[in-house]
């Protein structure tokens, strides 16, 4: 019993937490209510209550994108507000970043456990700072501004805003470069960076030196902290409407609530069993500018198998993942629960209902020593720099691909969407237009990948991610106020994944550098997807391609006179033209650069940047049963290529050129599709006759390089995935890698 | 709340013949009807040229269905079986693996493609029909992913209260299946 701190009546933080913890575990309800009686006694009273605990952190979102200055934040939204009982249990998201809703709560337990009620003191007005991803985050960049929520004496709840920075002292905004924990930026964890509802004078003075964009990062900490003032002035109309008493009862209820949403919601929409599927990271570092140790190239294998279990709980398993390393794509479990909780904040619980009780009866699993469970040791000293790769490869595709096909299996087409595979473009650092230092990445195209196709439709072009589900690209011009660049935006056509309902178009950027002599660029794939494909297709569509870059420096006129066109280069590999012999052309003289992999350019004025960095969406279907009217409307408006219409989708084009029309001709096209259908059969095998060859090959280990690495890797973290390799090719015991 | 959309929107639905306004009716109405996935197999046992009766539709053209026996099988809408639902379909399918570079720029011209020095896009067709039924994306060596074992009794028993009359253990049968028949 505390009554030094006295911030709860009769207990502290720490009882209260595994008081509920316990209550939890074993009666199977949150916190053990079996009843909801608030809600059974007066279900408008309580339903009010939860809306205007919502309606509460959208207004504190709106209010801080009108205090804070950074264009992510006033620009592409890239913020999010949550609200937590006493003891870190989340209650309600705002819109925005929500994968980061259950992460504020870790970090809240975690000073709970590590008793900051006694140690650090927890006082109205206190501003609690954290980004390490070694206990929950995503990557640096992400600053959380917790701050205590009283009634009177009493700690009555928490109230985080989270924010993206432009720069958090890393190299680049995401963290390409970092390696170990020295440069992954300020990383903390649990620092009280505010009293009295202020910024202190000596952290604000530490974040000034640290950073380069530190007005705008300062200015973000105050529109955080306004959040979370105007969240804490709303929370006391709500108790003095409803009184304390039903204020703490409903904040439990609404977590219980919500937790029996998502189970009843995955019992009437989806398949118990299990599915799995495969993503990869391509973890890249031989020509980053990093010590020996780790200057490598890596690929890490992601199996996923989810088990929809009989209660409508799940369970995530990624036995089979390879080792973490020294390089920015490591992460911790707790980050995957932020994509868990993403995901199904945008799958399945989707009306203002998703808080702890969404995953509550969901469990991840990792092997220790994987690239999301670091050994506990080392892991506050390795490079966390970028925990969304392992989380968006894992939630962005073929998670989203497994929940569309129990969504299928069960009728509900209409709610089947195939997500996205990456998100991809430049990281900038340097000296601007303006002369200062600043740190950028191209927000613009990264906010807007297409999206995947859908159960009876196609996906949209450049509006999905799966981070932010208020996807928003911003205006350009004011983007480009700090980065040193003239943008150019196109959307690409074929770029969705093929299939019955094919994948939404991306959107891809060119920049034309100006008025910079200093300026480091590196291309980004946040997945690190370099060269794989992401398994995000479903019955037979394919996933989409794969990200390109092209640096252009030195060309004997400034931007190349502009002559570089986004959408001919995207498009020459489907003319059978050699994208560098178009540029040789385009921009004489110039030295040119293609890349498929992280790499640091020193750019300047009058310098190029292309990034076609394409998503991966998938197709849903079978891509010779796209109908013929679809495919035209495609080729009027220009979404695929004749082309692509023939080769993908064995369609009979015609183009009429006086009126410019474009027709496909279903006779003609059938005949095709036929004779696709014999071609498969001629060149489809009996899987019985591919396995025995392919066993040869295993056998053999004829595989490049980094394939074997990644097996053995796989191999060694995790005992059971090598029995089931073994097993499916009849290998010997003793077979490794 | 149930039945609260007709089979004929459902088939309409299926056939993408919805206007914008109608699907996104069908996506914002909350709770979704309960009997969805009776009115969906209906649809689909009415469009099949044969007569046992689909437990699951798991494809556009894939079907886990009771046989006479009371065997589940994983069935092609052209009648083509693919064997136990509970061995991996795609051992008794066709296989194409783009696992060269001029296989995949069929595909993928150019840039576009995987490195294919790591990655191959295997595609699986019906043997019957020819049907591309699932692509899957994977470095070589990967074993064949098998992408989804349902479990029909929990489905059927806990979930719809229709329990299943001869209800099947529940095991992944896949390795079983690799070692009576390939080696």
């Amino acid at each position: 019993m505390s009554d030094k701190a006295g911030l709860l009546k009769g207990k502290t933080l720490k009882e209260l937490k595994t008081e509920i913890d316990e209550l939890t575990k074993k009666t199977g309800y949150y916190a053990g209510l079996e009843n909801l009686k608030l809600k059974e006694e007066d279900p408008s009273k309580y339903i009010l209550f939860q809306g205007r605990i919502i309606s509460a952190l959208v207004a504190a979102r709106e209010q801080c994108k009108m205090v804070a200055a950074s264009a992510l934040v006033r620009e592409v939204g890239e913020l999010l507000v949550t609200f937590y009982t006493s003891d870190g249990d989340c209650v309600g998201y705002s819109t925005g970043i929500q994968i980061h809703g259950h992460l504020a709560g870790e970090f809240i337990r975690w000073m709970i456990d590590h008793d900051y009620e006694e140690r650090v003191g927890i006082r109205p007005g206190d501003i609690f700072m954290h980004n390490d991803g070694a206990v929950a985050a995503m990557h640096p960049a992400d600053v959380y501004d917790v701050m205590p929520i009283f009634h009177e004496d009493e700690l009555i709840g928490w109230v985080a805003t989270t924010i993206m920075e432009g720069d958090i002292g890393e190299e680049y905004m995401m963290g390409e470069t970092s390696y170990n924990r020295t440069t992954d930026g300020i990383r903390i964890c649990g620092l009280k960076e505010g009293e009295n509802y202020l910024l202190k004078g000596d952290v604000e003075e530490m974040y000034k030196r640290s950073l380069r964009n530190a007005d705008m990062f300062l200015l973000d900490r105050r529109g955080a902290i306004s959040a979370d003032i105007k969240f804490e002035q709303e929370v006391k109309r709500i108790i003095s409407e409803f009184g304390l008493g039903y204020f703490k009862q409903a904040l439990r209820e609404i977590i219980e609530e919500g937790r029996r949403i998502i189970s009843a919601r995955i019992k009437k929409r989806l398949v118990p069993g299990r599915y799995r599927s495969l993503t990869a990271a391509d973890v890249f570092c031989k020509e980053l500018p990093v010590p020996e140790y780790a200057a490598q190239d890596w690929l890490r294998l992601m199996p996923l198998e989810v088990t929809i279990k009989p209660d409508g709980g799940g369970i995530v398993d990624y036995e089979g993942i390879g080792e973490w390393g020294w390089h920015s794509m490591n992460s911790v479990i707790a980050g995957q629960y932020g994509g868990l909780t993403i995901s199904m904040v945008q799958r399945l619980s989707y009306e203002g209902w998703a808080n702890k009780g969404t995953i509550l009866d969901w469990e991840i699993l990792a092997p220790e020593g994987s690239l999301i469970n670091p050994p506990k040791e080392l892991v506050n000293h390795i490079s966390l720099a970028n925990v969304w790769v392992p989380a968006i490869t894992s939630w962005g595709a073929p998670f989203q691909a497994i929940l569309s096909r129990g969504l299928y299996c069960r009728g509900f087409l209409e709610e089947v969407l195939l997500g996205h595979g990456r998100t991809s473009g430049w990281e900038l650092m340097g000296v601007n237009a303006m002369k200062q230092m600043y740190v950028w990445a191209t927000y613009e195209i990264a906010g807007a990948p297409g999206m995947g196709a859908r159960g009876c439709l196609d996906g949209e072009n450049a509006c999905y991610q799966v981070w932010n589900q208020e996807t928003e690209m911003g205006n350009m011009e004011v983007l480009e106020l700090i980065p040193p660049y003239m943008g150019e935006l196109a959307v690409i056509p074929n770029t969705g994944g093929a299939g019955k309902y094919r994948g939404g178009n991306d959107v891809c950027s060119l920049l034309n550098i100006y008025g910079t002599d200093f300026t480091s660029i590196v291309p980004t794939v946040i997945t690190c997807t370099w060269t794989s494909s992401p398994n995000s297709q479903l019955f037979g569509g394919y996933p989409g391609p794969t990200p390109t870059f092209f640096v252009i420096k030195n060309p004997k006129e400034k931007w190349a006179e502009g002559n570089i066109h986004l959408k001919a280069l995207a498009l020459a590999p489907w003319q059978g033209l050699d994208q560098m012999k178009y540029l040789e052309e385009k921009a004489p003289g110039a030295e040119i650069t293609v890349i498929k992999r992280p790499k640091c350019f020193q750019v300047k004025d009058g310098d190029v940047a292309i990034s076609y960095g394409f998503s991966g969406n998938g197709g849903f279907g079978d891509p010779i049963e796209r109908e013929p009217r679809l495919l035209e409307e495609d080729l009027e408006k220009w979404s695929i290529t004749p082309e692509a219409a023939e080769r993908l989708y064995k369609a009979a084009v015609k183009h009429d050129q006086t009126e410019d029309v474009y027709q496909v001709d279903e006779k003609t096209t059938e005949k095709l599709r036929q004779a696709e259908r014999d071609s498969r059969k001629k060149r489809g095998v009996p899987v019985s006759r591919w396995w025995k060859q392919e066993r040869e090959k295993v056998l053999k280990k004829q595989f490049s390089d980094q394939v074997s690495e990644a097996y053995r890797s796989s191999f060694k973290t995790s005992q059971r995935w090598a029995r089931e390799y073994r097993e499916f090719w009849n290998l010997s015991n003793d077979f490794s890698f | 709340m149930s039945e609260i959309f007709s089979k004929d929107t459902i088939k309409n639905m299926m056939e993408a013949n919805l206007s914008w306004t109608e699907l996104r009716e069908m996506m914002t109405t909350t709770p979704k009807d309960g009997d969805r996935l009776d009115k969906f197999i209906e649809i689909l046992q009415e469009r099949v040229k044969w007569v046992e009766k689909i437990l699951l539709p798991v494809g556009l053209h894939l079907f886990i269905v009771e046989k006479e026996d009371g065997e589940r099988v994983t069935k092609c809408e052209c009648g083509y079986e693919f064997g136990d639902y509970r061995v991996n379909w795609k051992l008794n399918a066709l296989i194409y693996a783009r696992d060269g570079e001029e296989k995949l720029e069929e595909i993928y011209p150019g840039s576009w493609k995987p490195g294919p020095e790591n990655w191959e896009i295997r595609e699986f067709y019906c043997p019957r029909c020819a049907t591309q039924l699932e692509v899957e994306a994977v470095p070589h060596g990967y074993p064949l992913i098998f992408d989804f074992l349902p479990d029909l009794d929990v489905l059927y028993e806990q979930w719809l209260g229709k329990p299943l009359k001869r209800p099947k253990q529940l095991e992944d049968r896949t390795c079983q299946f690799i070692r009576d028949n390939f080696v």
